[in-house]
């Protein structure tokens, strides 16, 4: 008799929160239509992505925090960063320059963005082997931020000498234009090692087998998922998706930067446990097998559409 | 003072943009599209870096007699004449009408835009064709498991897209290539975008609040 009072207990309280729930996304989705409530400041149907990155800095600055006290992050062996520094080395031992290819797009992409920082890192190491690294751009903008990471780089290798400002070369604006003079870099200057990391499109499998037929050693990375199984079939190595924006925390090991892969890794769980919750939901709303008028399904469902 | 500054900008503007996406308040979306517009001005300043970058390094080329020399004198010219043709047609220098004065059926610009410039990159796209087969055989050689089932995989959408790949199977083809485009191929593909995503919610996050400071010479 206990049991049941509870049991019906419960269920009131999870129809009366179900109901607010209900209530505040009629509240939220309202307001707009006549300018007032909450959806004058914030745009309601972008508060699950809002959430979602909230969460996300909350999760970092705590793994963050866990790092600063000493806590070690690992992070699996990804064989495309080692290779890096294999492709510089043997660059080094040919006597040949390295060829950096940070992809076609414009600076505000965050695949160029975060290539500028791995080009800081293969810079240093360059600058250490005393090797040349040549870096031909499409973008003036790109041109500039190159400019600033080899010349960082060079000055993380304690070698400012080791910049050389004609090694980064604008080429052209246009696509094509732009391939064919790195496809003409690699014939002629016959790079030992090309790594080529950023945003690609049409043109990557043509630099990608120029530089095979060049016979370079290439290791390619980009977040773009139409351009990964032209560098998979024709690169020695390849970074693909997410470990592309791991090369910089994976080089360095820094704690701050360690912690946001893992925050990432933590969301990516998050994530795998919603899909399934929400899979399961989207079932039972499909074939009906809820009783209630009012439920959690249909709460779901409301701020999802599943 | 050089390495706060782009990090205060930085912080400020990456705010106002993610604000502007996600409020609906009028001055944020102002504020979003004022800096849209600066950053095409820089855009368009920069340009100008770009070509003082190659000329500089063409000419050095050609000063010291390299061997591609006579590739970048071809270069220099080009670009110039095509500045001069593109400036003499915006300014009508020669007159309305004249090769040079545009817009007529097709002037001088055009007639280098459309039949040099088109086909050459029409060249270099066609390019593709061959490197996919080159780089088709090496990657379909049936050396490991993996290699093997990229073979397989290979075949199944190479005889689903075909007529002659329909009929020899007797209607499968087309059927097995839905299966693997829809369910395993679709799959993989979502499986590396919410990874991506991910990995650039971090980095910007990591750039937005001056976590990351690599790109800034310091």
């Amino acid at each position: 008799m206990t049991l049941a009072l509870i049991l019906a207990q419960v269920a009131d309280a999870r129809d009366s929160a179900a109901q607010r729930a209900w209530d505040w996304l009629d509240e939220v989705g309202a307001g707009g239509a006549d300018g007032g409530g909450i959806s004058e400041w914030i745009d309601t149907g972008k508060i699950p992505t809002l959430a979602a990155i909230l969460l996300f800095g909350f999760i970092m600055f705590r793994a963050q925090s866990k790092a600063h006290k000493g806590k070690e992050i690992s992070i699996r062996r990804i064989a495309g960063l080692d290779a890096l520094d294999e492709a510089i080395g043997r660059a080094t031992e040919m006597g040949r320059p390295v060829l950096y290819v940070p992809g076609i797009d414009e600076i505000k992409e965050i695949q160029t963005i975060y290539s500028m920082m791995i080009l800081r890192h293969v810079a240093r190491k360059t600058a250490e082997f005393g090797t040349d690294l040549i870096v031909p751009v499409r973008d003036s903008i790109v041109m500039t931020f190159a400019e600033e990471a080899v010349k960082a780089g060079c000055m993380d290798a304690g070698r400012p000498e080791a910049f050389d400002k004609d090694n980064v070369r604008y080429l052209s604006n246009e696509q094509f234009a732009y391939c064919a003079g790195v496809a003409g870099i690699m014939a002629r200057e016959k790079p030992a090692a090309n790594i080529m990391l950023g945003m690609f499109f049409a043109e990557s499998l043509i630099l990608a087998e120029t530089g095979f037929m060049g016979g370079a050693i290439q290791v390619a990375g980009t977040a773009k998922q139409h351009q990964l199984p032209f560098f998979v079939a024709a690169c020695d190595y390849t970074i693909m998706g997410e470990e592309y924006f791991a090369v910089t925390a994976y080089l360095t090991r820094e704690p701050n930067l360690l912690a946001t892969i893992h925050a990432a890794d933590i969301l990516k769980l998050i994530g795998m446990a919603m899909l399934f919750v929400g899979i399961v939901l989207a079932s039972i709303y499909a074939a009906e097998w809820y009783a209630d008028d009012m439920s959690w399904i249909k709460v779901y469902h409301r701020m999802f559409g599943v | 003072m050089k390495r706060e500054i782009p990090i205060l900008l930085t912080v400020l503007c990456g705010l106002t943009i993610i604000w502007s996406f996600f409020s609906n308040y009028p001055k944020a979306d102002a504020a979003n599209t004022e800096l849209l517009q600066w950053a095409l001005i820089f855009f368009s300043v920069a340009f100008i870096l770009g070509i003082t970058n190659l000329i500089r390094v063409s000419l050095k080329q050609i000063a010291a007699k390299h061997n591609d020399s006579a590739y970048k004198i071809i270069l220099l010219v080009v670009m110039f004449a095509y500045l001069f043709i593109g400036l003499a047609e915006q300014h009508e220098w020669f007159g309305p009408g004249s090769l040079f004065g545009g817009p007529g059926d097709m002037t001088v610009k055009d007639w280098v835009y459309r039949k040099m410039f088109i086909p050459l990159q029409a060249t270099m796209f066609s390019l593709l064709a061959f490197f996919i087969a080159s780089a088709a055989f090496r990657a379909f050689r049936a050396r490991s498991m993996e290699s093997t089932l990229l073979l397989l995989a290979g075949a199944i959408v190479m005889l689903g897209q075909v007529p002659l790949g329909e009929q020899i199977t007797g209607g499968l083809a087309p059927r097995w290539l839905a299966f693997l485009m829809v369910y395993i191929n679709a799959a993989g593909q979502k499986a590396i975008i919410i990874g991506a995503t991910l990995g650039v919610l971090a980095t910007g996050l990591r750039i937005v609040l001056g976590i990351e400071r690599s790109y800034l010479s310091e």
